[in-house]
């Protein structure tokens, strides 16, 4: 390959958002080399931008008029009003002597003595009455309960509920709420999660567990949403972005905007770009990298040890070592058969396992998400099928859900289907196998996208609404890509 | 020289008064003016990694909280760049302390000469240049403007382009590379013309 056409490629895989870091070194060391071809790649560069900038239509001029008159708002209301010409025309005067008031002026004063007064009587009626309202539900499916800040729990069930600060979590698999905050921030809090909210000027949110997907409007530069987990904070100043919380790690993926991510346990930040993500962990203290998505692939099997984000995961060894000590006990075999049995089966793979449905109030479930490192989507498509197999120890039905996301974006929905178990156990094995053409899933509520077909497939659960089930266990989840 | 986003100045010096006098929506008038200018000298001065939109609206909002300092009469439009121009080169601070920003988003030569440029750089070239190539966009066949309004417009990723145009990725990619080349003699072409240097 000529050094030119090597040259263009480098070059335009990095318009193109395909290069790689040894791409990078090689085209610093190409400009290095050539200052006539650097000036002319700054000049592509810029056409290049001026084209994605031309590419925009009325609307996203539009929508950043909007956005930076609301954010402007936002910035007046905190910090109080600007100069009047009051201001300017006694600094003017330079010479320390007060100017006489004009009408319009006096004018202003007094409006501005009026409206300070209403927000002061509004202030202290509303500090007695209640704590601000901050966002209202608009959405919401599943169990979810609602923890205020004097500690009352309520049980939200219905759209349209106004929340000021205090405590979300939705409590099963298939539980999801939408919540609006008043400058038109969307968060949407799914499966098994729990968030604690408060705006008082800026907006924090604490993600314990679980999956947050945001929508946010421009925020104050001084005061960006914040996002805390264990793992992590999140500074958001406007962005759509997708958080993953789980016991010791948060996993960040951004789709438009940029959010910067700082680990707690060194405070090491990464800045995160659109199409990237990025894993922060309290065990890993390698440098934070942000990755850009893959491009997606459209079949995906579970690895049930890490990737059962509720339930418990069982070594088969763990269960054998149970069988034989019940056998021991009850005289069925001797010691010595039973640790022979035990290492000959230990020896094969003591990474094979299962994962068993927990019990709690609202029933038992399961829930499988996708490892939080993968970088590459799973994709569903017409033909794509989610096939699981595992052992019911009592025949009776089984909800079998999965939970979606827009591609590139935020949350899109969970659909599921419900299935007789009774009809798939083998009664001498307990086995079952369930394989469902993912087309004929439903939407679980009829505010999410008819069909998950096109979606990302982020996660899926197993459920029954009673714990009268003794025993589910899982032994392998798939996504089937027919073709 | 062309004119500056500032030609008109009356209105302008209109709404700052009654921004000044607090009606805040009188700023609407001057978002929408300065919007696009502001954007499109963005667009070509910043670096990868920044956020083009998130600084116009810093800017913005940077001129409206201090427009009391603004001296009426004299030119908004430049009072407005150099606050934009300030946020810019915070921005660029920031990305300094990226420890691996030029392996990840920009060669250090390129980050650069983009930063030397955006010191020098009028915001009406930008804004004449981006005209230019919009008269240079008209002379493209029409296949070829199929391939920007999906890479452009629709952002669509290049396997899509690829799919849709019955083409290989890398085809693709030497077919915007092109594209972009056409483009960019064609408007150095029309500014030398019209008496200006990129």
């Amino acid at each position: 390959m000529t050094k030119q056409n090597d040259f263009k490629d480098l070059w335009n895989d990095y318009l193109e958002g395909d290069i790689t870091s040894e791409g990078m070194v090689k085209l610093q060391d190409y400009f290095a080399r050539d200052e006539q071809l650097l000036q002319h790649s700054v000049d592509s560069f810029q056409i290049h931008r001026l084209l994605g900038y031309e590419a925009q239509d009325n609307d996203q001029h539009e929508a950043f008029v909007k956005s930076t008159m609301s954010q402007l708002i936002t910035e007046q209301e905190q910090t109080p009003a600007i100069n009047t010409s009051v201001s300017t025309q006694t600094a003017a005067a330079g010479d320390g002597r007060l100017q006489p008031l004009t009408k319009r002026t006096l004018i202003t004063t007094l409006a501005l003595a009026a409206s300070i007064l209403i927000a002061l009587v509004y202030y202290s009626n509303f500090r007695v009455a209640k704590s601000p309202v901050i966002a209202q539900t608009i959405n919401v499916h599943g169990t979810i309960e609602w923890t205020h800040e004097n500690g009352m729990v309520e049980v939200i069930t219905e759209t349209n509920q106004s929340l000021t600060g205090g405590t979300l979590e939705t409590m099963t698999g298939d539980s999801t709420v939408t919540m609006q905050f008043t400058d038109g921030t969307i968060v949407t809090l799914d499966g098994l999660s729990l968030l604690t909210l408060s705006e008082q000027g800026q907006k924090i949110l604490r993600l314990k567990r679980g999956n947050l997907s945001a929508d946010v409007q421009p925020q104050p530069h001084l005061k960006p949403m914040m996002v805390f987990t264990d793992a992590a904070e999140l500074r958001v100043v406007g962005t759509q972005f997708n958080v993953n919380a789980r016991n010791e790690s948060t996993k960040l993926t951004v789709n438009e905007g940029e959010v910067l991510l700082k680990r707690t346990t060194d405070g090491e930040s990464v800045n995160v770009i659109p199409h990237h993500q990025v894993v922060a962990s309290l065990r890993d203290a390698r440098q934070l990298k942000s990755v850009k998505r893959a491009n997606q692939i459209h079949s995906w099997k579970c690895d049930l040890q890490s990737e059962t984000s509720y339930g418990k995961w069982l070594p088969f060894g763990m269960e054998l070592a149970n069988e034989l000590k019940l056998a021991v006990a009850n005289g069925e075999m001797s010691q010595a058969a039973a640790v022979r049995a035990y290492k000959k089966a230990a020896s094969l793979n003591d990474q094979q396992g299962s994962a068993w449905a927990l019990p709690s109030r609202f029933g038992l479930s399961v829930v499988i998400s996708v490892n939080q490192q993968a970088t590459v989507p799973v994709v569903l498509k017409q033909h794509s099928r989610i096939r699981i197999t595992g052992r019911g120890y009592s025949a009776t039905d089984l909800v079998v859900g999965i939970t979606t996301n827009e591609i590139d974006g935020g949350f899109s929905g969970k659909f599921q289907e419900r299935i007789d178990l009774a009809e798939l156990i083998n009664p001498e094995t307990q086995e079952f196998i369930i394989d469902i053409p993912i087309q004929t899933m439903s939407p679980s509520n009829s505010d999410f996208p008819v069909s998950p077909i096109g979606s990302e497939f982020v996660a899926c659960w197993c459920s029954h609404p009673t714990n009268k089930v003794t025993k589910i266990e899982l032994t392998s989840v798939e996504i089937i890509d027919v073709e | 020289m062309h004119e500056s986003p500032n030609h008109n100045n009356r209105p302008i010096e209109q709404a700052i008064s009654r921004t000044l006098a607090g009606e805040t929506a009188a700023f609407e008038f001057i978002v929408r003016q300065f919007e696009r200018p502001l954007r499109v000298w963005l667009a070509t001065q910043a670096p990868p990694a920044i956020d083009v939109d998130d600084i116009a609206q810093r800017a913005l909002i940077a001129a409206f909280s201090q427009i009391d300092e603004y001296q009426q009469g004299s030119n908004f439009s430049a009072w407005l760049f150099t606050i934009a121009r300030y946020q810019l080169k915070s921005e660029l601070t920031r990305l300094r302390r990226i420890a691996d920003y030029h392996t990840r988003f920009a060669p250090e030569l390129l980050q650069r000469e983009l930063e030397r440029r955006s010191n020098n750089s009028a915001p009406e070239l930008q804004q004449l240049r981006l005209t230019q190539l919009k008269s240079c966009v008209q002379s493209l066949s029409e296949q070829e403007n199929r391939f920007l309004v999906w890479r452009y417009s629709e952002s669509l990723p290049l396997d899509q382009i690829a799919s849709q145009s019955g083409r290989s990725v890398a085809a693709v990619k030497k077919q915007l590379w092109k594209i972009r080349r056409r483009l960019q003699d064609c408007v150095e072409r029309r500014m030398a013309t019209a008496g200006e240097t990129p």
